[in-house]
């Protein structure tokens, strides 16, 4: 997947609703094609740590369903801000492929 | 968390596969168990993700660990992760002390030993840094509040002392610095000096502001102190919640990573500031409430 992508989905996916690791790869995959095989199950975590570390989350625990520890992410203002400036450039990107490259191409059969 | 069955997940493959994890990973157990316990939770869900789609237990942790992936490799980013903040922080304090024992020693009567200078800086700064890293965990396993939970946010006593004692040191050394270098002849002072002792000092207060903040959160608001000195909020007065960004707080962010700030509207219709830093005990509970407040706002 293209760098960044992934950050823009999982950014998009939070400002939802709050969610935790598992929860949110579940949430992605549904949504991506080929299964989310793409998306390896430990990618998410040092993903969303990185994501937390810059201050684009924010993560609290909650006791999970067996009473153990679960940790959830939540979006903070400075995430919206950097998913509204992503969105705007993946838009952006999107309509340049459009206009160049994809009308090149052929439509597949 | 070494001993097999102390994870509490119940499977044995698992509890195999988060003790070898453990294993792997960097940093005092309060650190590591962070990273397993978040792990722990992904497994177990998985499990039972794959036996609600119909797999028989076996085959459903089998699944869990096998679409985990490699351990070595999870363990690999958190290394990473803890050896880039270490780098950071050892830089940032080293470079910082030897910069002040270097211009301590210009302003002072002898020559100046950039050698001892940045000796000292070396032995203190990953001193330092890998007491705050590897030991002091820089997120602790919490659960968020309950509704009418009371709780402090700040640093626990070992890090208050410390702070206690640098400013001490801080103090005597500039102090004694300035009065045997400088004969108490202050037309002396040259603004390269008092730059030297600037720099210094603005460390050392950026040190101490997070560390001596205490916050007391109550079901009616958060009670805010700073060396004794402390003035309450209620939930109804809080504006935002956003991390700081302004050009002074380059050096409290160099330190501690990000300091957020917590804008509340005062009594008189000013607004005032004041910081939490993510790294003290109970931040994320009180990010928590605050956030919720304000969506509920």
């Amino acid at each position: 997947m293209l760098k960044g992508v992934l950050d823009t989905v999982v950014l998009h996916a939070l400002a939802q609703a709050d969610n935790y690791g598992f929860g949110l790869l579940q949430e992605i995959r549904e949504h991506l094609e080929t299964g989310g095989t793409m998306l390896k199950e430990q990618t998410i975590y040092p993903l969303l740590h990185r994501l937390e570390s810059r201050g684009f989350l924010d993560s609290y625990h909650r006791p999970g369903q067996r009473g153990t520890p679960r940790k959830f992410y939540r979006i903070t203002e400075a995430g919206r801000d950097r998913l509204s400036q992503r969105t705007a450039q993946w838009r952006h990107v999107t309509a340049l492929l459009e206009r160049t490259v994809f009308r090149a191409e052929p439509e597949p059969a | 968390m070494s001993a097999r069955n102390d994870y509490g997940t119940g499977e044995p493959a698992f509890e195999d596969f988060l003790a070898e994890l453990d294993q792997q990973l960097l940093g005092a157990r309060r650190v590591r168990e962070l990273s397993v316990a978040e792990v722990a939770d992904h497994l177990l869900e998985h499990r039972d993700d794959a036996m609600e789609r119909g797999h028989p237990r076996e085959a459903a942790v089998e699944s869990a660990l096998e679409g985990f992936g490699s351990g070595p490799d999870y363990a690999e980013f958190q290394r990473a992760a803890l050896t880039q903040r270490f780098a950071r922080l050892a830089i940032v304090t080293g470079a910082a002390f030897a910069v002040l024992s270097c211009g301590l020693q210009w302003a002072g009567p002898g020559a100046v030993k950039v050698w001892s200078s940045a000796l000292q800086g070396l032995l203190f700064g990953p001193g330092l840094a890998a007491w705050l890293v590897f030991v002091q965990p820089s997120r602790r396993l919490s659960f968020a509040p309950e509704v009418g939970e009371e709780f402090t946010v700040g640093f626990g006593p070992w890090m208050r002392g410390l702070t206690v004692l640098m400013l001490l040191v801080f103090s005597a050394i500039g102090l004694g610095g300035l009065a045997v270098g400088l004969g108490f002849q202050w037309e002396d002072v040259s603004p390269a000096h008092g730059l030297v002792l600037g720099a210094g000092s603005l460390l050392v207060l950026a040190m101490c502001w997070g560390q001596l903040t205490r916050l007391h959160v109550t079901p009616r608001g958060i009670r805010a102190a700073w060396l004794g000195r402390g003035t309450f909020f209620s939930w109804e007065q809080i504006q935002q919640l956003r991390p700081r960004t302004e050009r002074w707080v380059w050096m409290p962010r160099l330190y501690w990573g990000r300091v957020l700030d917590v804008e509340v509207l005062d009594s008189d219709g000013t607004l005032r500031h004041f910081p939490v830093f993510p790294d003290a005990v109970n931040a994320s509970r009180l990010t928590y409430m605050v956030s919720r407040h304000l969506d509920q706002a």
